[in-house]
Protein backbone atom coordinates (compact mmCIF):
# COMPACT_ATOMS: atom_id res chain seq x y z
CA UNK A 1 0.00 0.00 0.00
CA UNK A 2 1.28 3.48 -0.84
CA UNK A 3 2.09 5.90 1.95
CA UNK A 4 -0.82 8.16 2.91
CA UNK A 5 -3.35 6.39 0.73
CA UNK A 6 -6.40 4.93 2.38
CA UNK A 7 -6.59 1.18 1.92
CA UNK A 8 -9.25 0.00 -0.49
CA UNK A 9 -12.11 -2.19 0.65
CA UNK A 10 -10.45 -5.15 -1.03
CA UNK A 11 -7.19 -4.54 0.81
CA UNK A 12 -9.07 -4.32 4.09
CA UNK A 13 -10.90 -7.54 3.28
CA UNK A 14 -7.63 -9.28 2.54
CA UNK A 15 -6.18 -8.15 5.87
CA UNK A 16 -9.42 -9.14 7.58
CA UNK A 17 -9.15 -12.61 6.12
CA UNK A 18 -5.74 -12.87 7.79
CA UNK A 19 -7.33 -12.13 11.16
CA UNK A 20 -6.63 -8.37 11.29
CA UNK A 21 -9.44 -7.07 13.48
CA UNK A 22 -8.35 -3.45 13.00
CA UNK A 23 -8.84 -3.76 9.23
CA UNK A 24 -12.27 -5.21 9.84
CA UNK A 25 -13.14 -2.31 12.12
CA UNK A 26 -12.10 0.16 9.41
CA UNK A 27 -14.32 -1.66 6.96
CA UNK A 28 -17.28 -1.54 9.33
CA UNK A 29 -16.76 2.15 10.09
CA UNK A 30 -16.62 2.90 6.38
CA UNK A 31 -19.88 1.17 5.49
CA UNK A 32 -21.94 1.10 8.67
CA UNK A 33 -24.03 4.18 7.88
CA UNK A 34 -25.21 2.91 4.51
CA UNK A 35 -25.87 -0.51 6.01
CA UNK A 36 -27.76 0.99 8.90
CA UNK A 37 -29.94 3.17 6.70
CA UNK A 38 -30.88 0.30 4.43
CA UNK A 39 -31.64 -2.13 7.26
CA UNK A 40 -33.49 0.47 9.28
CA UNK A 41 -35.49 1.67 6.30
CA UNK A 42 -36.44 -1.88 5.47
CA UNK A 43 -37.23 -3.24 8.92
CA UNK A 44 -38.47 -0.07 10.58
CA UNK A 45 -37.46 -1.20 14.06
CA UNK A 46 -34.05 -0.09 15.28
CA UNK A 47 -33.54 -3.26 17.31
CA UNK A 48 -34.17 -5.52 14.31
CA UNK A 49 -31.97 -3.35 12.12
CA UNK A 50 -29.15 -3.56 14.66
CA UNK A 51 -29.35 -7.36 14.70
CA UNK A 52 -29.31 -7.55 10.94
CA UNK A 53 -26.43 -5.11 10.41
CA UNK A 54 -24.40 -6.92 13.04
CA UNK A 55 -25.12 -10.28 11.48
CA UNK A 56 -24.28 -9.00 8.00
CA UNK A 57 -20.84 -7.77 9.03
CA UNK A 58 -20.10 -10.95 10.97
CA UNK A 59 -21.08 -13.06 7.97
CA UNK A 60 -18.75 -11.00 5.86
CA UNK A 61 -15.98 -11.60 8.38
CA UNK A 62 -16.64 -15.34 8.28
CA UNK A 63 -16.58 -15.34 4.48
CA UNK A 64 -13.52 -13.07 4.20
CA UNK A 65 -11.09 -15.91 3.32
CA UNK A 66 -13.33 -16.76 0.35
CA UNK A 67 -13.86 -13.15 -0.77
CA UNK A 68 -12.72 -12.42 -4.31
CA UNK A 69 -11.27 -8.92 -4.65
CA UNK A 70 -13.34 -7.24 -7.34
CA UNK A 71 -13.56 -3.63 -6.22
CA UNK A 72 -17.24 -4.14 -5.52
CA UNK A 73 -17.37 -4.54 -1.77
CA UNK A 74 -20.39 -2.21 -1.33
CA UNK A 75 -22.38 -4.35 -3.76
CA UNK A 76 -21.31 -7.46 -1.85
CA UNK A 77 -22.38 -5.91 1.44
CA UNK A 78 -25.73 -4.87 -0.05
CA UNK A 79 -26.31 -8.39 -1.29
CA UNK A 80 -25.62 -9.90 2.12
CA UNK A 81 -27.72 -7.26 3.84
CA UNK A 82 -30.61 -7.55 1.41
CA UNK A 83 -30.72 -11.33 1.81
CA UNK A 84 -30.73 -11.06 5.59
CA UNK A 85 -33.45 -8.40 5.54
CA UNK A 86 -35.63 -10.43 3.20
CA UNK A 87 -35.13 -13.56 5.31
CA UNK A 88 -36.09 -11.61 8.42
CA UNK A 89 -39.17 -10.20 6.69
CA UNK A 90 -40.25 -13.70 5.70
CA UNK A 91 -39.91 -14.93 9.26
CA UNK A 92 -41.56 -11.95 10.90
CA UNK A 93 -45.17 -12.43 11.81
CA UNK A 94 -47.40 -9.45 11.27
CA UNK A 95 -48.26 -7.58 14.45
CA UNK A 96 -51.61 -5.82 14.44
CA UNK A 97 -51.80 -2.96 16.86
CA UNK A 98 -53.70 0.25 17.26
CA UNK A 99 -50.85 1.90 19.07
CA UNK A 100 -49.18 4.65 17.11
CA UNK A 101 -45.40 4.46 17.45
CA UNK A 102 -43.83 7.48 19.07
CA UNK A 103 -41.43 9.50 16.99
CA UNK A 104 -37.77 9.31 18.07
CA UNK A 105 -37.38 12.87 19.21
CA UNK A 106 -40.79 14.49 19.51
CA UNK A 107 -40.79 18.24 19.84
CA UNK A 108 -44.49 19.07 20.19
CA UNK A 109 -43.85 22.73 20.56
CA UNK A 110 -42.65 23.07 17.01
CA UNK A 111 -45.42 22.57 14.53
CA UNK A 112 -43.10 22.11 11.59
CA UNK A 113 -41.19 19.36 13.29
CA UNK A 114 -44.43 17.62 14.14
CA UNK A 115 -45.61 17.74 10.56
CA UNK A 116 -42.27 16.43 9.32
CA UNK A 117 -42.33 13.71 11.93
CA UNK A 118 -45.88 12.74 11.05
CA UNK A 119 -44.99 12.66 7.40
CA UNK A 120 -41.92 10.53 8.10
CA UNK A 121 -44.00 8.13 10.13
CA UNK A 122 -46.56 7.86 7.34
CA UNK A 123 -43.85 7.23 4.79
CA UNK A 124 -42.31 4.55 6.99
CA UNK A 125 -45.66 2.85 7.49
CA UNK A 126 -46.38 2.98 3.77
CA UNK A 127 -43.00 1.41 3.08
CA UNK A 128 -43.61 -1.30 5.65
CA UNK A 129 -46.92 -2.12 4.02
CA UNK A 130 -45.17 -3.01 0.75
CA UNK A 131 -44.23 -6.61 -0.02
CA UNK A 132 -40.62 -7.15 1.04
CA UNK A 133 -39.17 -7.44 -2.48
CA UNK A 134 -40.84 -4.17 -3.56
CA UNK A 135 -39.69 -2.44 -0.39
CA UNK A 136 -36.10 -3.53 -0.90
CA UNK A 137 -36.13 -2.35 -4.51
CA UNK A 138 -37.46 1.06 -3.44
CA UNK A 139 -34.80 1.46 -0.76
CA UNK A 140 -31.96 0.37 -3.01
CA UNK A 141 -33.21 2.80 -5.64
CA UNK A 142 -33.75 5.83 -3.40
CA UNK A 143 -31.26 5.36 -0.56
CA UNK A 144 -28.44 3.88 -2.55
CA UNK A 145 -29.20 5.45 -5.93
CA UNK A 146 -28.56 2.19 -7.74
CA UNK A 147 -29.39 1.46 -11.36
CA UNK A 148 -31.86 -1.27 -12.23
CA UNK A 149 -28.94 -3.52 -13.20
CA UNK A 150 -27.22 -2.99 -9.86
CA UNK A 151 -30.42 -3.66 -7.93
CA UNK A 152 -31.01 -6.79 -9.98
CA UNK A 153 -27.49 -7.96 -9.15
CA UNK A 154 -27.98 -7.26 -5.45
CA UNK A 155 -31.22 -9.20 -5.32
CA UNK A 156 -30.37 -11.92 -7.78
CA UNK A 157 -33.16 -11.03 -10.17
CA UNK A 158 -33.64 -9.41 -13.58
CA UNK A 159 -33.78 -5.74 -14.56
CA UNK A 160 -37.30 -6.26 -15.87
CA UNK A 161 -38.38 -7.62 -12.49
CA UNK A 162 -36.81 -4.61 -10.78
CA UNK A 163 -38.66 -2.25 -13.10
CA UNK A 164 -41.91 -4.07 -12.41
CA UNK A 165 -41.44 -4.07 -8.62
CA UNK A 166 -40.52 -0.41 -8.63
CA UNK A 167 -43.53 0.55 -10.73
CA UNK A 168 -45.92 -1.34 -8.43
CA UNK A 169 -44.29 0.04 -5.30
CA UNK A 170 -44.52 3.59 -6.60
CA UNK A 171 -48.15 3.09 -7.44
CA UNK A 172 -48.92 1.83 -3.91
CA UNK A 173 -46.88 4.55 -2.23
CA UNK A 174 -48.40 7.35 -4.30
CA UNK A 175 -51.83 6.07 -3.44
CA UNK A 176 -51.07 5.66 0.30
CA UNK A 177 -49.43 9.07 0.58
CA UNK A 178 -51.68 10.98 -1.79
CA UNK A 179 -52.90 13.36 0.92
CA UNK A 180 -49.43 14.46 2.02
CA UNK B 1 -46.73 8.56 -27.83
CA UNK B 2 -49.99 7.88 -25.99
CA UNK B 3 -50.55 8.77 -22.33
CA UNK B 4 -50.74 5.09 -21.39
CA UNK B 5 -47.20 4.48 -22.62
CA UNK B 6 -45.93 7.74 -21.22
CA UNK B 7 -47.24 6.78 -17.76
CA UNK B 8 -45.71 3.35 -18.10
CA UNK B 9 -42.32 4.79 -18.97
CA UNK B 10 -42.41 7.71 -16.54
CA UNK B 11 -40.65 5.78 -13.76
CA UNK B 12 -37.76 4.49 -15.90
CA UNK B 13 -37.66 7.95 -17.51
CA UNK B 14 -37.16 9.58 -14.12
CA UNK B 15 -34.56 6.95 -13.19
CA UNK B 16 -32.61 7.53 -16.42
CA UNK B 17 -33.10 3.93 -17.49
CA UNK B 18 -34.59 4.49 -20.94
CA UNK B 19 -32.68 4.36 -24.23
CA UNK B 20 -31.97 7.85 -25.58
CA UNK B 21 -34.61 7.80 -28.31
CA UNK B 22 -37.37 6.60 -25.99
CA UNK B 23 -36.27 9.06 -23.32
CA UNK B 24 -36.61 11.92 -25.81
CA UNK B 25 -40.02 10.67 -26.91
CA UNK B 26 -41.33 10.52 -23.32
CA UNK B 27 -39.88 13.93 -22.63
CA UNK B 28 -41.70 15.43 -25.60
CA UNK B 29 -44.98 13.89 -24.45
CA UNK B 30 -44.56 15.06 -20.86
CA UNK B 31 -43.84 18.60 -21.99
CA UNK B 32 -47.15 18.76 -23.80
CA UNK B 33 -49.43 16.70 -21.54
CA UNK B 34 -50.61 18.19 -18.29
CA UNK B 35 -51.93 14.94 -16.80
CA UNK B 36 -48.74 12.96 -17.43
CA UNK B 37 -46.67 15.91 -16.24
CA UNK B 38 -48.57 15.84 -12.94
CA UNK B 39 -47.96 12.13 -12.61
CA UNK B 40 -44.24 12.67 -13.01
CA UNK B 41 -44.38 15.44 -10.41
CA UNK B 42 -46.06 13.03 -7.97
CA UNK B 43 -43.25 10.52 -8.51
CA UNK B 44 -40.68 13.21 -7.79
CA UNK B 45 -42.55 14.28 -4.64
CA UNK B 46 -42.61 10.66 -3.51
CA UNK B 47 -38.84 10.44 -3.94
CA UNK B 48 -38.39 13.58 -1.83
CA UNK B 49 -40.65 12.21 0.91
CA UNK B 50 -38.77 8.93 1.09
CA UNK B 51 -35.40 10.64 1.20
CA UNK B 52 -36.53 13.12 3.84
CA UNK B 53 -38.17 10.55 6.09
CA UNK B 54 -36.16 10.38 9.31
CA UNK B 55 -34.20 7.23 10.03
CA UNK B 56 -33.48 6.02 13.54
CA UNK B 57 -30.19 7.46 14.75
CA UNK B 58 -27.19 5.21 14.44
CA UNK B 59 -26.98 3.34 17.75
CA UNK B 60 -23.78 3.74 19.77
CA UNK B 61 -23.88 0.09 20.70
CA UNK B 62 -23.73 -1.19 17.13
CA UNK B 63 -20.01 -0.91 16.43
CA UNK B 64 -18.86 -2.34 19.80
CA UNK B 65 -21.36 -5.16 19.32
CA UNK B 66 -20.00 -6.01 15.89
CA UNK B 67 -16.40 -5.88 17.09
CA UNK B 68 -17.16 -8.06 20.10
CA UNK B 69 -18.74 -10.64 17.83
CA UNK B 70 -15.82 -10.36 15.40
CA UNK B 71 -13.27 -10.92 18.15
CA UNK B 72 -15.13 -14.00 19.34
CA UNK B 73 -15.43 -15.28 15.77
CA UNK B 74 -11.72 -14.85 15.07
CA UNK B 75 -10.78 -16.55 18.33
CA UNK B 76 -13.01 -19.51 17.57
CA UNK B 77 -11.55 -19.88 14.11
CA UNK B 78 -8.21 -21.10 15.26
CA UNK B 79 -4.99 -20.68 13.30
CA UNK B 80 -5.89 -23.18 10.60
CA UNK B 81 -8.72 -21.11 9.17
CA UNK B 82 -7.04 -17.76 8.90
CA UNK B 83 -5.08 -18.44 5.72
CA UNK B 84 -5.68 -15.54 3.36
CA UNK B 85 -7.11 -16.38 -0.04
CA UNK B 86 -4.04 -15.15 -1.88
CA UNK B 87 -1.72 -17.33 0.21
CA UNK B 88 -4.00 -20.29 -0.37
CA UNK B 89 -3.87 -19.68 -4.11
CA UNK B 90 -0.08 -19.54 -4.11
CA UNK B 91 0.05 -22.73 -2.10
CA UNK B 92 -2.30 -24.43 -4.56
CA UNK B 93 -0.16 -23.24 -7.51
CA UNK B 94 3.02 -24.47 -5.84
CA UNK B 95 1.42 -27.86 -5.21
CA UNK B 96 0.36 -28.05 -8.84
CA UNK B 97 3.88 -27.26 -10.09
CA UNK B 98 5.33 -29.79 -7.67
CA UNK B 99 2.83 -32.37 -8.88
CA UNK B 100 3.73 -31.76 -12.51
CA UNK B 101 7.45 -31.96 -11.71
CA UNK B 102 7.02 -35.22 -9.82
CA UNK B 103 4.81 -36.59 -12.58
CA UNK B 104 7.46 -35.76 -15.17
CA UNK B 105 10.15 -37.38 -13.07
CA UNK B 106 8.12 -40.51 -12.66
CA UNK B 107 7.40 -40.49 -16.40
CA UNK B 108 11.08 -40.33 -17.18
CA UNK B 109 11.82 -42.97 -14.59
CA UNK B 110 9.23 -45.23 -16.10
CA UNK B 111 11.07 -45.31 -19.41
CA UNK B 112 12.64 -48.63 -19.94
CA UNK B 113 16.37 -48.83 -20.49
CA UNK B 114 17.90 -49.43 -23.84
CA UNK B 115 16.66 -52.60 -25.52
CA UNK B 116 13.47 -53.07 -23.59
CA UNK B 117 11.26 -50.85 -25.72
CA UNK B 118 12.82 -51.72 -29.01
CA UNK B 119 13.52 -48.12 -29.93
CA UNK B 120 16.68 -47.81 -31.98
CA UNK B 121 19.57 -46.34 -30.05
CA UNK B 122 21.24 -43.27 -31.33
CA UNK B 123 21.58 -39.55 -30.84
CA UNK B 124 18.21 -37.83 -30.53
CA UNK B 125 16.55 -40.89 -29.16
CA UNK B 126 14.90 -39.93 -25.89
CA UNK B 127 16.03 -43.02 -24.03
CA UNK B 128 19.57 -42.48 -25.20
CA UNK B 129 19.47 -38.94 -23.90
CA UNK B 130 18.16 -40.09 -20.54
CA UNK B 131 20.73 -42.82 -20.33
CA UNK B 132 23.53 -40.50 -21.35
CA UNK B 133 22.45 -38.12 -18.67
CA UNK B 134 22.32 -40.94 -16.13
CA UNK B 135 25.70 -42.34 -17.12
CA UNK B 136 27.27 -38.91 -16.98
CA UNK B 137 25.74 -38.18 -13.61
CA UNK B 138 26.35 -41.51 -11.90
CA UNK B 139 29.26 -42.95 -13.81
CA UNK B 140 27.55 -46.16 -14.98
CA UNK B 141 24.54 -47.30 -16.94
CA UNK B 142 21.63 -48.49 -14.81
CA UNK B 143 20.54 -52.08 -14.58
CA UNK B 144 16.89 -52.86 -15.25
CA UNK B 145 14.47 -50.02 -15.71
CA UNK B 146 15.08 -46.41 -14.80
CA UNK B 147 12.20 -46.71 -12.37
CA UNK B 148 14.02 -49.53 -10.59
CA UNK B 149 17.14 -47.43 -10.60
CA UNK B 150 15.26 -44.48 -9.16
CA UNK B 151 14.06 -46.66 -6.33
CA UNK B 152 17.56 -48.05 -5.95
CA UNK B 153 18.98 -44.58 -5.50
CA UNK B 154 16.69 -44.00 -2.57
CA UNK B 155 17.68 -47.25 -0.87
CA UNK B 156 20.80 -47.11 1.35
CA UNK B 157 23.46 -49.60 0.30
CA UNK B 158 26.98 -50.50 1.30
CA UNK B 159 28.91 -49.34 -1.73
CA UNK B 160 26.95 -46.97 -3.88
CA UNK B 161 27.02 -46.84 -7.60
CA UNK B 162 26.16 -43.22 -7.00
CA UNK B 163 29.70 -42.64 -5.86
CA UNK B 164 31.22 -44.50 -8.75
Amino acid sequence: MEEGRLPTDDELMERTSGGDLRAFEDLVRRHRSAAWRLACGFLGEARDAQDIVQEAFLRILEAAPRYRPSGAFPAYLRRVLANLCMDRARKMEPVYTDAVPEPDDPRPSEEEAMIASERGRRVQLALEALPSNQRMVVLLKYYEGLSYAEIAAALGTTEKAVERHLARARECLCSALADL
Amino acid sequence: MRCRNALRFSGPYMDGELPADLHAEVERHLAGCEGCGKHLERLRALERMILEAPVHPFPDTLLPGILRGAGASLRSRGPGRTIPLRAARWAAAALLVLGIALGSLMGIAALRVRGETGAPPGPGNREETVLDFYTEAFGAAPRGSLADTFLDLNTPRESGRRDA
